[in-house]
C-alpha cells in the first residue's frame, strides 16, 4: 500500500477501494472546509487525516460518517454510493473525540448498544461484547458505570463499542487528545495493535504529526480544505511535496535561493559565493532548500557545500544541543549537534549534506 | 470554616434571623391549625384535629383540592412535553426565528401574572371559550413551558451533540436516538422541572384569578375566605397545601440522592 508523492492519493489504492471520496466540497459561508477532495482507502489500512486545526480534516470525517452533507461530491463505501444515507444506515462506526459514551448505561450495555440497534439476538450479543471487551482489555470492567472509568479506560470502551459491530470502517476523531502524554504514547501502540488484530480499516484524524507518523500506513496531509500530500510516513518525512508538508512534518530549515547547473553539477545558489551541491532535481530557477536540523553539521573549513554562519544562541536539550545560526543572507536555521562546544557570536561553517538536501518549489 | 471573628458571628446571626423571618410564620400557621381556640392567639390552650375534620367534610374544599391537583398534574405533563420538544428543537435545529423564540419563551415567567391573566381572559372571551378548569390549565401551561424549555435546553447544550450522534452512528434512527439516549439523560432535569412546575401551578393565583369559571382552586378558595372571615379551618387548609407542595420536592430530593448514590456505589 505504499505510494510515492501523489496529491489526493487517487491511484494508491489499486482496484476496488473500500472507501472513496470523489470531489468532496464543503463550504461554510466563505470558508472552504473541503475543496474538491479525492481520496481512496483500501481495506485493512490505517490511514491518518493529518492537518492543523481548521484544515478541514474533521469536516471530511463528518462527511464520511454522515453528519455533514457535502455541497458537492460523493462518498463511496464498499462500492456503494452512501452520500445521501443517514448516519445510522452507514456500515461504519466512529470513536468520538469526547468518547460520547452513554452515561446512563454501564460498560457492557454501552458496548452492546450498536448490536441492540441492529437487532442482533441476545445470546450473540453477550459473546460479541465479551470478545470486544477482551480485545481492548476491559473484560474486568464490564459492569462498571461510565463515570467510574478513567480517561484511558473510557477510550478503550469507546473503541470496543465501535469494533463490536464489526464495521467495514472505523473513524477516529482525535481520540487521544484528552489523555496525558504518557498514556497517549501507550494508546498509540494499542490502537495500532487493535487495528491489526481486528483487521478493520481505520481512518484516524489528528493534528499531532508524531501520532500520525507512529501509527499510520498512509497519511493524508490536509491543509486549507485540500490534500497537500498523501503517502507513507516515510514519504512525507523524506520527500515532502512542498514547503507546507516539509514544515508540518517534523522540524525543518528553509533557505531560499536558485537552482542552477554549474560545470555539469546541479547546484543550489544561496548567494554568488555560497553554493551547495545537490542531487538532480526537476526544478530550476527560484526554489527553497529544506534541510532538517539533525542533518546539518558543523564544518571546520569552507569545504564543499558549507556555508558561513554566526551562532546566535544554543540550547541544551539533554540528548543534544540545538544551535540557532544566522547565514550571511540573514536566514536563521537550527542545527542539532551532540554538544561539541560552540559559543554565541562565534563564526562557524555549516555543511549541508547533499543527500539530505530537499529542493522545493518556491511559494 | 477556618476563619472566625466578629464578622462570622454577625453573619451567622443575620442568616439565622432571615431563616426565622421566613419559617416562623409558616410554623405558626401549622401550629394554629391544631389549636382548639376559635381565633389564632398565643399561647395555644388546647390541641384539636377538629379543623382538619371540618376540612375533609367540606365538599367545597375537597373539590378545590381535587381541582388544584388535576390542574397542576395536567398542566405539568402538557407543559413538560411541549417545553421538552421546544428545547430539543432549539438545541438541534437552526430555523428562522430561533433567537426570537428563545427570548419570548421566557416572557410568561417575566410578565406579571395579572397581565397574562387579563390577556388570556380577553382572548378566551373573544374566541368564546367559556372559563372552566381547561382555561386555567391553558393559562398555567403558558408559563410552565418556559420552566421546561429553559432547563431542558440548558441540559441539552451541556450534553452536546456527540451523545446523540454516537447513538445514530451505532445504528439508531433519530427518533430511537432521542428515546434511548437523549431522554434517559434528561431524566433528572425533567424530574426537577416537573417538581417546580407542579408547585408553581398548585400555588398560582394571579393568572388563575382571571381564568376561573365556577370551580375554585385551593389558593383561590383560601383567598375567597378573606371575604367571609378567616376561620382556623384556613390554617388547616394552608397546612395541607404546604404538605402537598413540599411532597414532590422531598420525593425528588430522595430520588435524586438515590440515583447519585447508585452511581457512586456502582
Amino acid at each position: 500500500m505504499k505510494n510515492s508523492v501523489d496529491p489526493g492519493g487517487a491511484s494508491s489504492a489499486s482496484g476496488d477501494a473500500l472507501l472513496a471520496l470523489e470531489g468532496i466540497s464543503k463550504y461554510y459561508g466563505d470558508v472552504r472546509a473541503a475543496g474538491g477532495i479525492d481520496l481512496k482507502i483500501a481495506g485493512g489500512e490505517f490511514v491518518t487525516l493529518l492537518g492543523p486545526s481548521g484544515s478541514g480534516k474533521t469536516t471530511l470525517l463528518s462527511v464520511i460518517a454522515g453528519f455533514t452533507e457535502p455541497d458537492e461530491g460523493s462518498v463511496i463505501l464498499g462500492g456503494r454510493d452512501i452520500t445521501r444515507d443517514p448516519p445510522h444506515k452507514r456500515e461504519l462506526n466512529t470513536v468520538f473525540q469526547g468518547y460520547a459514551l452513554f452515561p446512563h448505561l454501564d460498560v457492557t450495555k454501552n458496548v452492546a448498544f450498536g448490536l441492540r440497534m441492529k437487532g442482533v439476538p441476545k445470546a450473540d450479543r453477550a459473546s460479541r461484547v465479551e470478545e470486544a471487551l477482551e480485545m481492548v482489555q476491559m473484560s474486568s470492567m464490564a459492569d462498571r458505570r461510565i463515570d467510574n472509568l478513567s480517561g484511558g479506560q473510557q477510550q478503550r470502551v469507546a473503541l470496543a463499542r465501535a469494533l463490536v459491530n464489526r464495521p467495514q470502517l472505523v473513524l477516529l476523531d482525535e481520540p487521544l487528545s484528552a489523555l496525558d502524554a504518557k498514556l497517549r504514547k501507550t494508546m498509540q501502540l494499542e490502537l495500532k495493535r487493535i487495528q491489526e488484530e481486528s483487521g478493520s480499516t481505520f481512518v484516524y484524524v489528528t493534528h499531532d504529526q508524531e501520532e500520525a507518523l507512529v501509527m499510520s500506513d498512509r497519511i493524508f496531509l490536509v491543509h486549507n480544505g485540500q490534500i497537500e500530500q498523501a503517502g507513507s510516513p516515510d514519504d512525507l518525512y523524506h520527500c515532502p511535496a512542498n514547503r507546507f508538508v516539509a514544515g508540518f512534518i517534523g522540524r525543518n530549515n528553509f533557505v531560499p535561493g536558485q537552482v542552477e547547473v554549474r560545470d555539469g553539477e546541479t547546484c543550489f545558489v544561496v548567494a554568488e559565493d555560497q553554493v551547495i551541491q545537490i542531487a538532480e532535481t526537476g526544478l530550476s530557477g527560484s526554489a527553497i532548500l529544506a534541510v532538517r536540523p539533525e542533518r546539518l553539521e558543523f564544518s571546520d573549513s569552507r569545504s564543499e557545500g558549507a556555508l558561513p554562519a554566526e551562532v546566535l544562541r544554543t540550547r541544551f536539550l539533554g540528548d543534544r544541543v540545538e544551535a540557532d545560526l544566522r547565514l550571511e543572507g540573514g536566514t536563521v536555521i537550527s542545527l542539532y549537534s551532540n554538544g561539541t562546544g560552540v559559543e554565541n557570536s562565534q563564526n562557524v561553517f555549516v555543511r549541508f549534506p547533499r543527500e539530505h538536501c530537499q529542493v522545493l518549489p518556491p511559494e | 470554616m477556618g476563619k472566625t471573628g466578629p464578622g462570622i458571628h454577625l453573619l451567622r446571626a443575620f442568616a439565622l434571623l432571615a431563616l426565622v423571618f421566613i419559617y416562623v410564620p409558616i410554623g405558626l400557621v401549622v401550629l394554629f391549625s391544631f389549636s382548639s381556640a376559635e381565633i389564632s392567639v398565643w399561647p395555644i390552650e388546647g390541641l384539636t384535629l377538629d379543623w382538619y375534620g371540618e376540612l375533609f367534610q367540606s365538599e367545597r374544599i375537597r373539590d378545590a383540592f381535587l381541582l388544584s391537583l388535576r390542574v397542576a398534574a395536567i398542566a405539568t405533563v402538557v407543559a413538560g412535553i411541549l417545553g421538552t420538544m421546544l428545547g430539543y428543537a432549539a438545541h438541534r435545529f437552526a430555523f428562522p426565528g430561533k433567537g426570537l423564540l428563545q427570548r419570548i419563551v421566557l416572557m410568561p415567567l417575566v410578565v406579571p401574572g395579572i397581565v397574562t391573566g387579563i390577556a388570556l381572559a380577553t382572548m378566551f372571551d373573544q374566541i368564546e371559550l367559556p372559563l372552566s378548569p381547561s382555561t386555567i390549565i391553558l393559562g398555567h401551561i403558558t408559563f410552565l413551558i418556559a420552566v421546561f424549555f429553559t432547563t431542558v435546553f440548558a441540559r441539552l447544550q451541556g450534553m452536546g451533540v456527540e451523545l446523540e450522534r454516537s447513538a445514530m452512528d451505532l445504528g439508531a434512527s433519530e427518533l430511537r436516538a432521542f428515546i434511548s439516549v437523549v431522554l434517559p439523560n434528561l431524566r433528572l432535569t425533567l424530574l426537577g422541572s416537573a417538581v417546580i412546575a407542579f408547585t408553581l401551578s398548585f400555588d398560582e393565583i394571579p393568572i388563575t384569578f382571571f381564568l376561573t369559571g365556577t370551580e375554585n382552586t385551593v389558593p383561590m378558595l383560601i383567598y375567597s375566605f378573606l371575604r367571609t372571615g378567616l376561620t382556623p379551618t384556613v390554617n388547616a387548609l394552608a397546612t395541607v397545601s404546604l404538605v402537598i407542595s413540599l411532597t414532590p420536592i422531598i420525593l425528588a430530593g430522595i430520588v435524586g440522592l438515590h440515583i447519585q448514590r447508585n452511581r457512586r456505589a456502582a
